[in-house]
């Protein structure tokens, strides 16, 4: 198995070069040094292969596969983390949204370290006490096992999925719009990847990738910040008031607040309200970063690598010190790309800002078209792509734990399968989920898949986190709360997305573009410049030809008309059921067992007793 | 579907336990609280007291801006308070342990052996 492996490896390591080296060929490419560019990716791509080979060699039980032995150390262990958690919504959305909006970009980002306070006080500690491979193994300690395994799993798969695919399609959009790699093959490197890393070299590979990712991230982060300090003496008062004098700054934020002029332009694009104009918004999406974290299987996964709960907590110490130093970094990049770039420029590449951190990296150094440039674009667009891997890795270890080790093993095996049969299971399931995500992102060209990212947190803080907690610390609760809880949170979150107004609603597409030629055609003759005359007419005939594509009965995706809810981020409602579930159910039910389990999991959940048995894999 | 070797109720009944429980109770419920409070209190003010963000300190910085980057460290204190209070409960723990496990396991070489493990579990260990 090891040899077919290190071949696999080695096979499809070549051929994920090679083939990307020759999609590179579409023009407009942000980069134009493109020898350069695959020699910066083919280092950073080796240096992980070759980990994944020496690692692959040592998976021998479901043990090293799951959980790398659980032997990993904290500080290791936390820098794992960060990777795990450092997304590329992190790195390159926020910084990009810090550019384009300034305060509000920081606001998000805020929340993604916030989150790490309930991982720490609640979460950590007894899952490493309490639990093995999955979030499965930690409810299933006192609730019905089979049920509750088979329900836990069918959450983890929804977060983790939720959760990888805007991860697999915003990487190929940005690789693409960087080096001119096409959108599929840009895809399919990023599955082939993350198959090599998990399938291959299971937890140990997938650690590895992850703590070389966090410490590429940090140190690129870090370089970025040095360098945009440097004009400015690390004065950071005058970096700050550059910004608020900066013209560009000023124009870009002319259009969103009319009433305001010069330096007031630049001071308000310090405050809030560019971006998220509803504090119930901001609110329900705090919510959801903060009490989703806690329950991403991903994540959830890393504390059963270390040896014992103190190891977990201080490995949680580590991520946030990782996490909080780069989240400190990414703030700076976001506002030296508005300061050095602009957001025009940065907004025009991508609207969403994403291409802001790598845009900024070239304007530091030299600028477009100068091989220095070009480098450290490379560079970072290098550090960019092995983020998504190292994060799209782990959410895919842990939706394979999830279906080997809950579904298969435990719920339809009963929990008694040969170490041998574990491995392959795992292997099998981590295909599988490789295989769904690659189709699915290729199937989600062009599509707007942003607001899954939301969706994975709200299910994971609806579904998953309710049941977690009231498993852990309430004496009360029964499997058939913890069963109604996931499920209904899980479906409650899902309906309300799609309700919300994340999804596309034609009819309102059809109204809004009707108004405009409405408003248009009153506005027409009292205008006698000829030159805004013919812009108008242009403007309402493009508008016309939109209504005019739309038919007047369109729907969205569930057959609506408008947003049924207007908040984006559901968790503000989502969560509130998915705990009433919980405890609802189990007030009006009774679990013999778990009650009988209460004693020795309050016992174990304190103590850490019969963790060395635990960790003996 | 208690154990076999160890007597789980009389270990949660345990005076010692349950200083250790509700000491680190305590910390959770305190520190939770002030983490959630200050972090919270960004949306809160956004709602309710807006000027409070737009208030200049210095050239190009604001109070928002100091509010927002001081969750990094405020977050770390709240991390740390936690690892130094957990660490003396980890030293109850451990005296506990010290105490309960020869009685409650004796014989046993494996204290975690219970119902847990010889159920559906018994491959998981």
């Amino acid at each position: 198995m090891r040899a077919k492996c290190s071949k696999a490896l080695v096979l499809l390591a070549g051929a994920v070069l090679s083939i990307s080296a020759r999609a590179a060929t579409q023009a407009g490419a942000v980069i134009q040094h493109r020898a350069l560019t695959f020699a910066v990716f083919g280092l950073v791509i080796a240096s992980t292969l070759v980990i994944t080979y020496f690692a692959s060699r040592r998976n021998r039980t479901a043990g090293d596969f799951y959980t790398a032995g659980g032997n990993i150390g904290p500080a290791k262990n936390g820098l794992a983390i960060a990777g795990d958690y450092l997304s590329a919504a992190a790195f390159l959305g926020a910084s990009g949204l810090i550019a384009l909006y300034g305060f509000d970009g920081m606001i998000y980002l805020v929340g993604f370290f916030a989150a790490f306070i309930p991982v720490l006080l609640l979460i950590a500690e007894p899952c490493r006490n309490l639990g093995r491979y999955t979030l499965g193994d930690v409810l299933a300690m006192r609730n019905s096992f089979r049920s509750t395994k088979a329900v836990s799993a069918l959450s983890s798969v929804v977060v983790a999925l939720a959760y990888m695919i805007p991860q697999v399609v915003g990487g190929a959009v940005i690789v693409r719009a960087l080096v001119g790699i096409d959108y599929t093959v840009s895809v399919l490197c990023v599955g082939a990847l993350m198959l090599i890393y998990v399938a291959c070299g299971g937890m140990r590979a997938t650690t590895w990738v992850q703590v070389i990712k966090a410490v590429l991230l940090i140190g690129a982060s870090f370089i970025l910040v040095v360098l945009a300090w440097l004009p400015f003496g690390f004065h950071v008062p005058a970096f700050m008031q550059a910004i608020v004098a900066s013209p560009m700054v000023q124009a870009h934020v002319a259009p969103m607040v009319t009433s305001l002029h010069g330096d007031a332009l630049g001071w308000r694009f310090l405050e809030p309200g560019l971006f998220l104009t509803k504090p119930i918004e901001l609110l329900s999406l705090g919510l959801a970063l903060v009490l989703g974290t806690a329950a991403m299987p991903h994540i959830l996964m890393r504390f059963f690598t270390v040896k014992d709960a103190r190891a977990a907590r201080h490995s949680v110490m580590w991520a946030m010190l990782g996490i909080g130093a780069c989240h400190l970094f990414i703030i700076v990049i976001g506002f030296a790309a508005a300061y050095y770039v602009g957001a025009p420029l940065i907004a025009s590449l991508d609207k969403g800002g994403n291409l802001a951190a790598p845009l900024l990296a070239q304007a530091l150094v030299g600028g477009r078209d100068s091989v220095a440039g070009d480098l450290m674009l490379a560079f970072i667009a290098a550090v960019a792509f092995a983020t998504i891997v190292a994060v799209v890795a782990g959410l895919t270890l842990a939706a394979a734990s999830a279906l080997a080790h809950d579904v298969y093993v435990g719920a339809m095996r009963g929990g008694n399968a040969p170490e041998r049969e574990q491995v392959i299971a795992a292997r099998i399931a981590t295909l599988i989920v490789g295989l769904i995500a690659i189709s699915v992102s290729i199937m989600a060209r062009g599509q707007n898949v942003a607001q899954l990212v939301g969706l994975g947190y709200a299910v994971a803080a609806s579904a998953n986190l309710p049941a977690l907690v009231l498993t852990l610390y309430w004496k009360r609760c029964t499997t058939q709360g913890v069963l109604v809880g996931i499920v209904g949170g899980t479906v409650t979150a899902v309906l309300l997305v799609l309700v919300s107004p994340n999804m596309t609603y034609p009819a309102m597409a059809r109204d809004a573009a009707l108004s405009r030629v409405s408003a248009i055609g009153q506005r027409l003759p009292s205008v006698s410049d000829a030159a805004l005359r013919t812009a108008l007419l242009a403007e309402q005939k493009t508008a016309q030809a939109t209504a005019d594509a739309i038919p007047a009965d369109a729907s969205s995706m569930v057959g609506l008309r408008a947003p049924l809810v207007n908040l984006r981020n559901p968790g503000i409602i989502s969560i509130p059921i998915g705990f009433l579930l919980v405890i609802l159910v189990s007030l009006f039910t009774r679990d013999r067992r778990a009650e009988a389990r209460w004693p020795e999991m309050v016992v174990r959940r304190e103590t850490g007793y019969g963790i060395a048995a635990a960790i003996d894999h | 579907m208690q154990s076999n070797h160890v007597d789980w109720l009389a270990m949660q009944a345990n005076e010692q336990f349950r200083g250790l429980v509700r000491h680190r109770r305590n910390t959770i419920v305190a520190l939770g609280l002030v983490a959630a409070l200050y972090y919270f209190s960004i949306p809160a003010l956004i709602a309710w007291f807006p000027s409070f963000f737009t208030l200049r300190l210095a050239p190009g910085i604001n109070l928002g801006l100091v509010f927002a980057v001081s969750q990094y460290p405020f977050g770390g204190l709240i991390a740390y308070v936690f690892l130094r209070r957990t660490a003396s409960i980890d030293r109850l723990a451990a005296d506990l342990l010290q105490q309960l496990a020869p009685a409650t396991a004796a014989g046993s070489a494996a204290p975690a052996v219970s119902a847990f493990d010889l159920g559906e579990h018994a491959h998981a260990r």
